[in-house]
């Protein structure tokens, strides 16, 4: 019997493990959680990624055949959050007010400001965070009218902003990699 | 000596032993019909077909692994090594009878995979097609993974659980062996 519950604990414990992982990216000061996004929008991404920890390695290792520079790049950083909505599904001013409401609050908390680009056809806003001058964390949201697209794209750890574009074309952000 | 027809019992029952051991592993999985019919409870309207379902399991993995270790062929070898990394894999597919939900499909948010570990890695919408990527870790380490698509036409269920990343390290170490060797 207390074995059986040993067995149970240890179980339970290794199934946690993602649960630990993932608390520990929210942590991170690189981290932006757009988690709300879907409750906000009321309708789901047509591009949703997750990408850290086991899965990240998983993803950079299957990128070393294709392309060893990529792969290097995903080695470098903790986690890449992707959500890509259709346009057409969305109230525009819904999606606006949003990015406002995120940039605020990013320049509030210390994010620096590397573009914030308002065209007619494209609004295209991008951050990174630095801690001891390294980059901890960049964010790039957009709103795209030629796609029909609006991106949210997060990337935790040290990622040169010059080469974000791999990495958002990797995860099915093409418009983002532009920038 | 031996008589022929003892030896040809003999080599009768070898393989009868090695088919038993080889397919002890396979054979239609539950779970990936209890995925389906959850997809369809959830999402009233949605009908599918069963079309095949195939588990096939350690049994299966190790038999192989094992008579391909013996093979005196680099490959061969390579392959045992990849086998001996993967445990289970199942794979599920159906025709879509019926497929009205017009809205959102969550899949990730059935309670199967919610209360047991598993998390989204990636998400597709097409116009025409939806694919979930959902994985579970174990020390670090991706043990456990479940790939769906649905179309108009098919609903595809795969899961394969192993050691994953070691796998994908094997294989890139290899090819990239490989790749230096011939450039």
């Amino acid at each position: 019997m207390k074995s059986t519950l040993l067995l149970l604990i240890f179980l339970v414990g290794s199934w946690t493990d993602p649960v630990a992982a993932q608390s520990s990216i929210e942590t991170d000061p690189g981290y932006v959680s757009f988690a709300d996004l879907n409750d906000i929008f009321g309708v789901a991404p047509k591009i949703e990624a997750n990408i850290h920890g086991a899965i990240l390695r998983l993803v950079a290792e299957a990128a070393e055949l294709e392309d060893p520079e990529l792969a290097d790049l995903l080695r470098r950083v903790r986690g890449v959050y992707v959500r890509v909505f259709d346009l057409n599904r969305l109230n525009l001013d819904t999606v606006k007010s949003y990015k406002d409401r995120v940039s605020r609050l990013l320049v509030e908390g210390g994010w620096d400001t590397v573009i914030a680009v308002r065209k007619r056809n494209e609004d295209v806003n991008m951050y990174v965070r630095l801690v001891d001058e390294e980059i901890a964390g960049m964010v790039v949201m957009s709103i795209n009218h030629f796609d029909d697209e609006t991106a949210f794209l997060n990337i935790v750890g040290d990622i040169d902003p010059e080469q974000i574009g791999r990495i958002g074309r990797k995860f099915g952000a093409s418009r983002v990699s532009d920038f | 000596m031996e008589p022929s027809w003892m030896n040809n019992h003999l080599s009768k029952r070898l393989l009868i032993l090695l088919a038993g051991l080889m397919l002890s592993g396979c054979m239609v999985s539950r779970e990936i019909s209890d995925v389906r019919r959850d997809i369809e409870k959830e999402f009233p309207g949605a009908e599918f077909d069963k079309e095949f379902v195939i588990s096939v399991g350690p049994g299966f993995f190790n038999t192989v692994g094992w008579l391909a270790e013996r093979v005196d062929d680099y490959d061969a070898r390579r392959i045992a090594d990849y086998l001996n990394e993967i445990r289970r894999v199942k794979v599920g597919v159906y025709r879509t009878e019926q497929l009205p939900y017009e809205g959102d499909l969550e899949l990730e948010s059935l309670r199967r995979f919610n209360e047991n570990g598993w998390e989204l890695a990636v998400k597709v919408r097409d116009d025409d097609e939806m694919v979930w990527v959902l994985y579970r870790e174990w020390y670090d380490e991706v043990r456990d993974m479940f790939i769906l698509v649905l179309d108009d036409e098919n609903l595809v269920i795969v899961r394969v659980e192993g050691y994953l990343n070691r796998l994908l390290e094997k294989i890139v170490e290899d090819e990239t062996y490989a790749t230096r060797l011939f450039d």
